[in-house]
């Protein structure tokens, strides 16, 4: 992979657990906090902790689509924070070559309680919602809302699937076929997924523990988070700094195991290599990483061997401990989360990691919020399916 | 640089394979299946298009095909297909990405998943079941089976799933992420879409001049796999031509840019209330077909729309089309025989929800 262009990120909006716009979620992280309890948005007499958005957070009022899925709906108050903070409005959008480019898995599975192999057989009509829900993926109610008119793109590689939008959505705006794009991930807590993860046995019953010796598994979260990127002719046409830049994106694939990662951590060393190798980086320019860490045995373990290999002694942490794992929504809030610690020049305390695994090489996350320096790091998911995400990003020149 | 189509796999109602496919255009027809659906109130009839994966034995060794459900099977076959054709399956092939777009994902599997969650008493799944209702298990297995660690990628944007998923395999060999890409789409028959169907035409569907639009036997549901390989070509000839466009909007809002000198080869399949809007965006000499009635009713058509193009340029023959109301054929210029295709590229149009278009161009 040769070196390209860095594309510059004008703006950014992240919902979750944590908080409903970016900084609420960062003040809420560097506080050390977290609230996991049993879901509420749903009914399970299962009691694993999750996080999720409690407030009622849709302001229907400002939106156009208002009968959509949860999941969108926390997509379009991503993406309204996002313009905001990027100095747009919804006419300038409508001038330009828009495209959205969405990560999801909630959004785009067909499994909605409104229409079932049960109503089929009871001879329910169910035309509305079927058509209510394959018109309404993340992506769609985004181009809808916003009336935009570039490519749309959903994607739906599990839990990477908000990094690899935000990669993918990059490479639209370097080849020209977009001034803006849209981009990043969604996914609302639910029922199926919840009951699936219990089904393969890495849920933790209480609030997870990151690269801690007793984690015992993963907490689900839910939220969202929304990039607006831009071309550097926009920018300069409307006059504006951006606020962060995407430097690099690799992907790469396990070819092992659908939801177990490989031992070897290949997959996730070629995904490394090919992100930096993209944006030009040095390894040493990395102030840190924002590492997937899920709490899961498996995971955990792989990546800390990986990371300690490849970047030894760069602090890493892990923000599942706060917002629990959003799944196709994970990539898109860490890599917020990460660019928003470059611009404090601080990372928090990697929650729920108290005691060394032995297991692991001697590379730990933090143990307290973390004063660092330089302006470049990279933030990485892994995924079902064997999928390894990773992005290098820096500060740009607005701060804001 | 030029982007060419070095094998192709698809399977459906028209068979299995690009000579089935060919045999099925040269016919014009493709054989229809009729499936009942049990319900409380008598048995519904939905006839519907399906694809056989038997072939897949011949690649894959029964035992890895034991947790393995049809829509995958079908992803699976199309693949191998395509990478026999291009005679990539035993050869060394480089840095191959894959992308696998759906419309439904995996319904069957999806649909019998979220039963046992919602309707049992303790809400319990197989964690087979879960893992492989994902929308990327398909493009996992494939991944697994060929032992290919490039990017991998699944998307699932309805009708625009096949189209998008063309785009980004076309920006991966531009910007020389990878030397081939694995590109193609699979949906697949499920009670709830054959009901669906029923509902749609035969339930007081409010809206009433759709419904009326839409006479039920040029709107098929189908299933099926459309797979092929790309790589980048200088200069080599290429016997089913190359991807020269891939564009994506909104033609509600932004209209569409067409190419010139093209036949079109539209993606009316009867389940979009865009199917009767070509007519407002093609000339009335341009040449056009649709071969919805030999694959079906399926999100991810256009991908069979791209194979027949493929196909069209290494015999430099455009088949004759479908004749369907659905897509106003009387106001356009039908390809109702055989014709030479000559200087004229191909251009795979689909109106979708919402105003979103997707065409995807091929020249020779």
């Amino acid at each position: 992979m040769r070196p390209v262009e860095p594309v510059a990120i004008a703006g950014i909006g992240c919902i979750c657990s944590a908080g409903l716009v970016l900084k609420e979620c960062m003040d809420f992280l560097y506080k050390g906090q977290r609230n996991p309890a049993p879901p509420v948005n749903f009914s399970t007499k299962l009691t694993f902790p999750v996080f999720e958005v409690l407030e009622d957070f849709f302001q229907s009022n400002l939106f156009k689509e208002k009968n959509i899925l949860r999941t969108c709906k926390l997509a379009l108050t991503a993406t309204l924070e996002a313009i905001s903070d990027a100095g747009f409005n919804r006419k300038e959008l409508q001038t330009m070559r828009v495209g959205a480019c969405i990560g999801t898995n909630v959004g785009c599975s067909m499994h909605d309680e409104s229409f079932s192999n049960k109503s089929a057989e009871d001879n329910t009509s169910f035309i509305t919602p079927v058509n209510r829900f394959l018109f309404s993926n993340p992506t769609s109610s985004i181009a809808s809302e916003f009336k935009i008119t570039g490519p749309l793109q959903t994607v739906v590689n599990a839990c990477s699937s908000g990094s690899d939008a935000l990669g993918l959505a990059a490479s639209w705006i370097r080849s020209g076929i977009c001034d803006i794009v849209i981009a990043g991930g969604t996914d609302e807590m639910y029922q199926i997924t919840y009951t699936g993860f219990k089904s393969l046995l890495i849920n933790d019953d209480s609030p997870c523990k990151p690269f801690d010796i007793n984690r015992k598994g993963l907490n689900l979260g839910e939220g969202a988070a929304v990039f607006i990127l831009v071309s550097e002719e926009i920018l300069k046409e409307m006059k504006k700094d951006p606020r962060a830049y995407i430097l690099g994106y690799g992907s790469a694939t396990d070819a092992f195991h659908h939801t177990k990662t490989r031992p070897d951590g290949k997959g996730l060393k070629l995904a490394i290599e090919e992100a930096m190798e993209s944006s030009g980086t040095t390894y040493s320019d990395i102030a840190f990483i924002n590492a997937h860490g899920t709490g899961t045995l498996d995971n955990d373990l792989v990546e800390s061997r990986v990371l300690h290999e490849m970047f030894p002694g760069v602090p890493f942490f892990s923000t599942k401990g706060y917002t629990g794992h959003t799944l196709g929504a994970a990539g898109a809030i860490e890599a917020a989360f990460t660019i928003a610690c470059l611009e404090k020049g601080k990372v928090p305390v990697s929650v729920g990691f108290n005691t060394v695994d032995p297991e692991m090489p001697p590379a730990y996350p933090v143990k307290q919020n973390l004063t660092i320096s330089g302006n470049k790091a990279l933030t990485e998911t892994l995924a079902f399916g064997g999928n390894n995400s990773v992005l290098i990003l820096s500060t740009g020149e607005h701060q804001p | 640089m030029k982007i060419s189509i070095k094998g192709i796999g698809v399977l459906g109602g028209f068979g299995c394979g690009i000579a089935d496919l060919k045999k099925s255009l040269t016919i014009g027809k493709s054989t229809t299946t009729a499936m009942v659906i049990k319900t409380t109130s008598g048995d519904i009839k939905a006839p519907a298009f399906l694809a056989n994966t038997d072939r897949l034995k011949s690649f894959v060794n029964k035992r890895d095909l034991r947790r393995i459900d049809h829509y995958i099977r079908m992803a699976l076959l199309g693949c191998f297909l395509a990478l026999e054709d291009a005679d990539m399956l035993h050869a060394k092939r480089g840095k191959m990405g894959i992308i696998i777009a759906t419309g439904y994902g995996s319904t069957c599997n999806t649909f019998d998943l979220q039963h046992s969650v919602i309707t049992e008493a303790a809400p319990f799944c197989s964690p087979i079941q879960f893992s492989n209702s994902v929308h990327n298990a398909a493009a996992t297995y494939i991944s697994i089976l060929l032992k290919e660690m490039g990017p991998n990628l699944s998307v699932s944007h309805y009708d625009m799933s096949i189209t998008s998923a063309f785009l980004t395999a076309c920006q991966w060999l531009h910007q020389e992420r990878v030397e081939s890409v694995l590109v193609g789409s699979v949906d697949e028959y499920s009670k709830i879409l054959g009901y669906f169907r029923h509902c749609l035409y035969n339930k007081g569907n409010k809206k009433a001049d759709f419904a009326a639009k839409m006479n039920p036997e040029y709107a098929i549901i189908g299933e099926g796999a459309n797979f092929f390989v790309l790589a980048r070509e200088n200069e080599a000839a290429s016997p089913y031509g190359f991807i020269e466009d891939v564009k994506m909007g909104n033609f509600k809002r932004r209209g569409i840019n067409l190419p010139e000198n093209a036949a079109f080869f539209l993606g009316a399949d009867g389940y979009s209330e865009c199917d009767d809007q070509y007519v407002n965006y093609l000339s009335e000499d341009a040449g056009v077909a649709s071969y919805s009635h030999l694959y079906g009713g399926l999100p991810v058509g256009t991908g069979f729309d791209i194979a027949i193009a493929a196909l069209s340029n290494k015999l430099k023959t455009v088949f004759k089309s479908g004749d369907s109301p659905i897509y106003n054929s009387d106001r356009l210029n039908v390809i109702r025989h055989n014709e030479d295709l000559g200087s004229r590229r191909i251009c795979c149009l689909k109106l979708g929800a919402g105003g979103s278009y997707g065409w995807v161009s091929l020249n020779q």
